[in-house]
């Protein structure tokens, strides 16, 4: 029996994870949540969770000290960026200071270490700081533990928000793909990260960094035909509306009478002494006046109905994803998400009587 | 109470530094014309200076003998229901107005003496919800009976939440209750504020306990308004995800909005859903800082003008009972 420890369980992607691991035949799942607030969901899913501080290195050989493997998905997300990095730098020590001597340590990083959305090629700050952390836990690891670093893209999952998002798009016919869908989406269901775990944990991989998404990869366009054909709906592609529609305001004269537009009482001041000018200055500014509200009249209507593309427009990468494992489907199968029914269900309006 | 002008500054001392006040009522506050912070008060004097540092004011550890609080106008409440009772009697001593945070009591008979030690212009609950431009277009177009009499409200609000701040020890410790009394009681204040109800019946329920705290509610309801009874289907929770929308069902149509801001509610045909319409709704906050800005300028403007603003916490007392209702039901063996 393996004792698989998931640091963060209390996450999205952390509860997805150990609630396909426990299936797992010869797997113990040791969920760790910082409070039981934090664990309720588990929990009520039949899911046992250890409940402590693992940025506290005492706490953290009680956690996790008697596990075959820890899986590192916590994150602080205070918002206060200097917070968030001191508290992710002591969840990363207190990971390896509580973990046994040698067992694996599985670090769930991002691909926006790659800066994908960029073509500038720096990271944002969260790329950033997984980026860091990457390497300050390969220092810490260092002839202690094998350290697998999983470079994770967007995650789909019947839990996961970007999941529940593709579904309402289809629902709602508002789906706008960059480059009619064709681009590698760089995502990865639950049950390959888990197919990816078992297999670190297994000695089936060799430690090092791996970049986790489809094997082989869907674009994007597969991901919203596989849900739409889930769902049993049309996949009805629209087309979204330029960045550059959005016209601007030329020239000091338009800005002044845009400004103009909105301040009433000024609009009356001003009214008076435009009078003393002559008639031609008079029209002119007149029929300025016009354009500028046309413009920003039919300019709000334009952001009513703008489409924005429903994915990300990422350059393509090139990945380096974990060989050996097999296709996104067949690992879906294998590793079933169960939890009772009513918690499945992701529509629980109840009609109206 | 404290005699103030209509043309004063009001002082604001705030007691309780946690994530709502620091993330939404400084920050609108420090928008707020005719306002200046006194102070912000905390039993874990890091928070309140934390707090106090970022907005430029002074930060207290709360005393052991609360009288040492400083004087002010206007004070915000913002501290575990439990906890609130010793400072609702001093301020109401001290003849300073209040803003507690919802909901403003566990108990109706808590509420109602609450409510008495004030004027009713000098005690609000934050239920900021009622200033949502929608809410404020759907309690009108039920009371003008825009399409005929309000027959059921059907509510459903929340989300897988496992994502736990500081503020988790309250929940797991069921000190504060759980998701009735920190997300749900905000939809059964919009439904009886929407309806124009004056009560509730609890016809059925179904609680989800973790322990003591309860993580899932549906309940079915009868609001009772004065032109008869109107059912309710009423679901919050921390465990899945909801439809996070209130539908309102009159006898040809169906009306849909969301339990968050937004600028429309969309009408349906009740013999053919594919039939609808959008109201655009105007007045009102569209965003969740309008809607606290608009809750701090009525209350602050009641406070100046000695009128009861529509936050006023005798308002707020049907929706404490509700779910004190609800939680007396839960409890009582089946």
């Amino acid at each position: 029996m393996k004792r698989i420890a998931i640091v963060g369980a209390n996450g999205q992607v952390g509860t997805e994870v150990c609630l396909r691991l426990r299936e797992v035949e010869g797997v113990e799942v040791v969920p760790i949540a910082r409070n039981p607030s934090g664990s309720a969901f588990l929990r009520l899913n039949g899911v046992d969770c250890r409940h402590g501080r693992i940025a506290d290195a005492k706490e953290a050989e009680q956690l996790i000290g008697d596990c075959d493997a820890v899986v590192n998905f916590a994150l602080s997300t205070s918002g206060v960026p200097a917070v968030d990095r001191d508290v992710n730098r002591k969840i990363l020590r207190g990971v390896v200071a509580g973990a046994k001597h040698g067992v694996p340590i599985i670090f769930a990083s991002t691909m926006m270490v790659y800066a994908p959305g960029t073509k500038l090629r720096l990271p944002d700050s969260y790329g950033m700081e997984k980026l860091i952390a990457e390497r300050t836990l390969a220092r810490l690891c260092r002839r202690a533990h094998p350290l697998f670093v999983f470079r994770l893209g967007h995650v789909l999952g019947d839990l996961q928000n970007l999941t529940r998002k593709i579904k309402n798009e289809i629902r709602e016919q508002k789906v706008a793909l960059p480059r009619e869908g064709m681009t590698a989406s760089n995502t990865v269901f639950t049950s390959t990260i888990v197919e990816a775990i078992l297999q670190a944990v297994n000695g089936a991989q060799s430690p090092g960094t791996y970049d986790l998404i489809t094997s082989p990869q869907w674009s994007w366009r597969e991901v919203y035909t596989h849900y739409a054909s889930q769902a049993g709906a049309p996949l009805v592609l629209q087309t979204a509306s330029r960045a550059s529609e959005r016209p601007h305001s030329k020239g000091l004269l338009r800005r002044s009478l845009a400004y103009l537009r909105r301040s009433q009482s000024l609009r009356e001041r001003l009214m008076f002494f435009l009078a003393y000018l002559p008639v031609e200055v008079n029209q002119r500014v007149y029929t300025r006046y016009l354009q500028t509200r046309a413009l920003s009249e039919i300019d709000a209507l334009r952001e009513s109905q703008k489409v924005e593309l429903s994915v990300p427009d990422w350059r393509e990468i090139r990945t380096h994803p974990m060989p050996g494992l097999d296709d996104a489907l067949t690992l879906e199968s294998r590793y079933p998400l169960r939890c009772p029914a009513i918690y499945a269900t992701t529509r629980i309006m109840r009609s109206v009587h | 109470m404290a005699k103030v002008n209509a043309r004063d500054t009001l002082s604001i001392g705030i007691i309780g530094a946690g994530e709502i006040v620091s993330r939404v009522h400084l920050p609108v506050l420090s928008a707020c014309e005719g306002v200046r912070l006194a102070y912000v008060a905390d039993i874990n004097a890091d928070a309140a200076r934390l707090a106090a540092k970022i907005f430029n004011t002074i930060a207290i550890k709360v005393p052991s003998d609360l009288k040492q609080l400083p004087a002010c106008d206007v004070a915000l409440l913002a501290v575990p229901v439990q906890a609130r009772m010793p400072y609702y009697e001093l301020f109401a001593g001290r003849g300073t107005s209040v803003l507690a945070e919802k909901p403003l009591t566990a108990s109706f008979e808590d509420g109602k003496k609450i409510c008495s030690l004030f004027p009713e212009y000098a005690l609000a609950c934050g239920f900021q919800r009622r200033s949502y431009a929608t809410v404020r277009l759907a309690r009108r177009l039920v009371a003008a009976n825009w399409f005929g009499p309000l027959r059921a409200i059907s509510v459903a609000e929340g989300a897988l939440t496992t994502k736990t701040g500081t503020d988790a020890r309250f929940y797991d410790a069921g000190g504060s209750g759980g998701v009735l009394m920190d997300l749900g009681c905000h939809a059964l204040d919009l439904a009886l504020h929407i309806s124009g109800a004056d009560s509730t019946t609890v016809i059925d329920e179904h609680f989800i306990f973790d322990g003591d705290v309860d993580r899932e509610v549906a309940a079915h309801m009868l609001l009772h308004t004065g032109s008869g009874a109107c059912e309710m289907d009423y679901t919050v929770t921390w465990l899945r995800q909801a439809e996070n929308s209130i539908q309102l069902r009159f006898d040809h149509c169906t009306a849909s909005m969301s339990c968050r801001p937004a600028e429309h509610i969309v009408i349906r045909d009740s013999s053919d859903e594919q039939r609808s319409a959008s109201l655009l709704a105007k007045d009102g906050a569209t965003t969740v800082y309008q809607a606290f800005y608009l809750e701090w300028m009525s209350f602050l403007d009641g406070v100046r003008n000695r009128q009861a603003s529509e936050f006023n916490a005798v308002s707020a007392l049907k929706t404490v009972a509700a779910v004190e209702a609800l939680y007396q039901a839960a409890r009582q063996p089946q």
